[in-house]
């Protein structure tokens, strides 16, 4: 069986950033294995602007976006098979993947990087009441459909879930030449980005009807119709409150789950928050030399932390690989308060240079304190204007706050209201 | 003028055409659907019940038995899988566990193996038991198929043993000559001598198109959860409640593939059409599982579905000639335990209904179903035989249920070939798995376009209706 040091799972945006920076970093086995035909992940298809604005302080469009990666990895020459499928991964870090050229492989990894991306929640995950015709897709699907195969899939169009797709695709739609007749949101405020509303939805006088859900969706071979209802504060539908649209399409926009069913094989322990791996300031999984970033590890909403994060996971396994990690246990760091998680979620004594913290609130705050606590006092604070779940938080924890640690601390948010 | 037309290709009319393509006939299977089983025998349970539920001196109880006997060769025959998985019906109560001791006399005098369990031995063997459960009553012959696969397998066969398969033929008229029947449908007129109505929910009007009505059904709708394959410890056998007047109740089922079933309940319905799995039944679903098993992972839900079953008037299968009219042979009300009782109850209309109409001699030549290859069940060794043979087995394209691009082909290339989404779903997995399709379906819409060579914008899910494209405004 053949060995490599570094092998990446996924050839997406977080991939393409680690296979890179553990290059940079001095690692020259890697692979990277990607299903689809291209590298780039899900970014090909989102063919609209607003990426990079972080990393390269310019609007790309998603294949833009990707392809300054994709040109970077040809350049360093790193081993990128597309069309390639992982199989399996065992505890010992042995990969199975399969393609055309090379049939069924087994390989062993030193090394590994998961940066499988997530996947959509669908009418079966959200138990959604219908009679099941066809003209019911994710929104992601119905995305690779018109952006990049070139088909449209409805004239008269329902969107379900105001999550950044679903806004997206509004906008996408309409421009394609369908009707967008309304986009429902089962939560009192959209999951979106506030650009997203104002440019998909506003901009085209999309209508948004938050507090509501599907109750029937209608048609025998092809949809028909949707029933929205209004529903109360445990979400349930109000009677009297039905609103059917004449539609033919209903696209869902309810969610995106981390893609980890590989990382559960292999003995990876998940976060049942995140639905993404429990990771320590090196981005190191509960398994030895297995690494997480990415969409695989939180679903963002932006790139350019994907790649920010693929970057550290490539940056330390290369340290891992070199010089070794630390596989202490840590010391946690819990969310509370209005916080709903904290990745990474594991802090060790090995930290010397600044740690980024990612975290997401559990309702939208005019106002709000952040605060670390360590041993009962508050060692942290400041103050945040205008936070909405829908935008994931940071807050970077310098080398000499880190040096004050020795155990357990929490990274709490209150309201302070208006 | 053929001897034999079959209305309706559910589980029945595709073993019925199966079983007669083995001799000198000439048969028509018609079906207003594009495909085999896609009615009641699509949207089941699968389960093959071992036969203690059925009454006494009933023609369920009769064909069940034997059915379940006859599976597992019948499958191996076919070459379709058969999960032997056994099965319990629980008690929770003094009422329960009197009808499991009924139904422990009734299996002892149908001979059917069977084991009393008590609560310690239940706990013992199924840990997540409900607490209320104090007793089981285990049947190892109890099993689970895939109804589509056997259906598809024996269609498949019969059609290359010369039996013509009219799909997408809805009836719309019947008339009877003195030579036979005069069928019309949607696509064109079909003569037959003998006419086999096994058109499941459609029954009824089938029958009243030429004749009076000899019987009714009426109509019970279930829901049901498919969880996800992380699931599959849940349970690894049939778990279902002590009978009551409506059926068995909410059963737990493991599947093939090891995702798990959960469900149905029992509505009663009028619209044959009403496969809508509403809110009101997903939770009498839930509720009632909740009283078998504990922590139920509803949170792996990856699909729920509805199916419908007939009911006969009488609560026992008809199979029998019209009484004014030996040429048109009904077989209906056929619901729970219809499908373990199919291959039975196709055995009995040939040997004792149309033997005694026509001469039945085997043909010399039969050509058996062909069965393709599932690469995720070989070793890979063999997978990468294949794979050296023609590299699209190892290119693969339904990353959840790990179908390669050369066995969906297969399944478009093969003699009775799949030209819809959900023909492909049906003999091969692909939107199966837990992305439901959202990863792998454009792939496997371009496939089929290049096969057949034709637009992708005429591609269907899976009847004529149901389009996945709009087409560019020809103007």
């Amino acid at each position: 069986m053949n060995t490599i040091d570094c092998l990446v799972i996924g050839g997406g945006s977080a991939g393409l950033a680690a296979a890179i920076s553990a290059k940079e970093n001095g690692i020259d086995q890697i692979l990277v294995l990607e299903k689809e035909s291209e590298a780039g992940g899900i970014l090909q298809q989102c063919i609209h602007n607003g990426f990079g604005l972080h990393t390269f302080k310019e609007e790309l469009a998603g294949p833009e976006y990707a392809h300054r990666y994709i040109v970077k990895a040809n350049e360093l020459h790193i081993d990128v098979r597309v069309e390639t499928t992982v199989l399996s991964v065992s505890e010992d870090k042995v990969v199975r993947y399969s393609n055309a050229k090379e049939g069924i492989v087994s390989v062993k990894a030193k090394s590994i990087i998961l940066a499988t991306g997530c996947r959509e929640r669908t009418a079966g995950n959200i138990l959604m009441p219908s009679k099941r015709p066809t003209g019911v897709w994710t929104a992601g699907t119905a995305q690779k459909y018109v952006n990049i195969d070139g088909y449209m899939v409805g004239k008269r169009v329902l969107i379900l879930g105001s999550g950044d797709i679903g806004l997206i695709m509004a906008r996408r739609m309409t421009l394609e030449g369908a009707k967008v007749e309304a986009v429902a949101e089962i939560m009192p405020y959209s999951n979106g980005l506030t650009r997203n509303i104002v440019q998909c939805l506003h901009d085209y006088d999309i209508p948004l009807y938050l507090s509501h859900t599907v109750i029937s969706v209608e048609g025998k071979e092809r949809v028909e119709a949707v029933v929205l209802a209004e529903v109360d504060e445990y979400k349930q539908p109000i009677k009297g409150t039905e609103k059917r649209f004449e539609v033919d399409t209903l696209l869902l926009s309810v969610g995106l789950i981390p893609e980890n069913t590989m990382a559960e094989d292999m003995g990876v322990e998940l976060s049942p928050i995140t639905k993404g791996a429990i990771i320590d300031h090196q981005y190191q999984c509960s398994v030895e030399g297995v690494f997480a970033c990415g969409n695989a590890l939180l679903v963002h909403d932006v790139v350019d932390y994907v790649s920010e994060q693929g970057a550290l996971a490539g940056k330390f396994a290369a340290k891992y690989l070199k010089e070794g990690l630390t596989q202490e246990k840590g010391m946690p760091i819990l969310a509370q308060g209005e916080a709903s998680f904290v990745v990474p979620q594991l802090l060790k004594t090995t930290a010397d240079e600044s740690v980024k913290l990612y975290y997401r609130i559990k309702q939208p705050m005019k106002k709000a304190k952040v605060m670390i606590k360590h041993q009962g006092e508050i060692v942290f604070e400041q103050v945040k204007n205008h936070l909405v779940p829908a935008e994931m938080e940071q807050l970077v924890l310098k080398p000499e706050l880190i040096a004050k640690l020795s155990d357990e601390c929490v990274l709490e948010v209150i309201n302070l209201g208006n | 003028m053929k001897d034999i037309a079959i209305i309706g290709s559910g589980i029945l009319g595709s073993l019925l055409a199966y079983q007669l393509s083995k001799y000198e006939i000439s048969v028509v299977l018609i079906d207003k659907e594009s495909d085999s089983c896609n009615g009641i025998s699509l949207a089941n349970s699968a389960i093959i019940h071992a036969g203690v539920d059925p009454e006494e001196n009933t023609l369920k109880a009769r064909h069940n038995v034997r059915g379940n006997q006859m599976y597992p060769s019948l499958c191996k025959e076919l070459s379709a899988r058969y999960l032997p998985c056994g099965g319990w019906i629980v008690a929770k109560n003094e009422d329960e566990l009197d009808a499991l001791v009924e139904l422990q006399a009734r299996a002892q005098s149908r001979g059917i193996p069977c084991d009393w369990l008590d609560q310690t031995q239940v706990r013992q063997l199924q840990p997540n038991i409900h607490e209320s459960i104090l007793a089981a009553l285990s049947l190892d012959t109890t099993g689970v198929i895939y109804p589509w696969e056997v259906s598809h397998h024996a269609v498949s066969a019969a059609y290359n043993n010369g039996v013509e398969c009219a799909f997408n033929h809805e009836v719309v008229s019947i008339s009877k000559s003195e030579v036979g029947y005069h069928i019309t449908t949607s696509k064109g007129v079909i003569d037959a001598r003998i006419v086999i109505n096994m058109a499941g929910l459609f029954a009824d009007r089938i029958e009243q198109m030429v004749h009076e009505p000899s019987f009714s059904l009426h109509l019970r709708k279930g829901v049901y959860y498919v969880l996800d394959k992380k699931a599959v410890n849940l349970s690894k056998r049939v778990i279902y409640p002590a009978p009551s007047k409506v059926g068995k109740g909410v059963l737990i089922v493991p599947t093939l593939d090891g995702n798990m079933l959960i469900g149905p309940n029992s509505k009663n319905i009028d619209d044959p059409f009403d496969i809508s799995s509403d809110a009101e039944s997903l939770k009498e679903v839930k509720e009632k599982a909740s009283l078998l098993l504990t922590d139920i992972p509803y949170h792996l839900n990856i699909r729920t579905f509805a199916g419908i079953r007939p009911t006969s008037h009488s609560k026992d299968f008809i199979i029998e000639h019209h009484k004014d009219d030996k040429c048109w042979i009904n077989v209906t009300g056929v619901d729970s335990p219809g499908l373990a009782s199919a291959p039975s109850i196709v055995e009995s209309v040939i040997e004792e209904m149309i033997g005694s109409m026509l001469e039945l001699r085997k043909k010399n030549v039969f050509k058996p179903y062909k069965p393709l290859p599932t690469l995720h069940a070989l070793t890979d060794a063999q997978r990468n035989e294949y794979i050296a043979k023609n590299p699209k087995y190892g290119h693969v394209i339904c990353v959840c249920e790990e179908i390669s691009e050369q066995e969906i082909l297969d399944a478009i290339k093969e003699p009775f070939g799949a030209k819809t989404v959900k023909q492909i779903k049906k003999r091969c997995r692909p939107g199966s798995g837990r992305c439901q399709g959202g990863m792998c379906e454009p792939k496997i819409v371009e496939l089929i376009a290049k096969e057949y060579q034709i637009d992708v914008t005429d591609i269907r899910f899976d009847k004529e209706g149901s389009w996945m494209f709009t087409k560019e405004e020809s103007q």
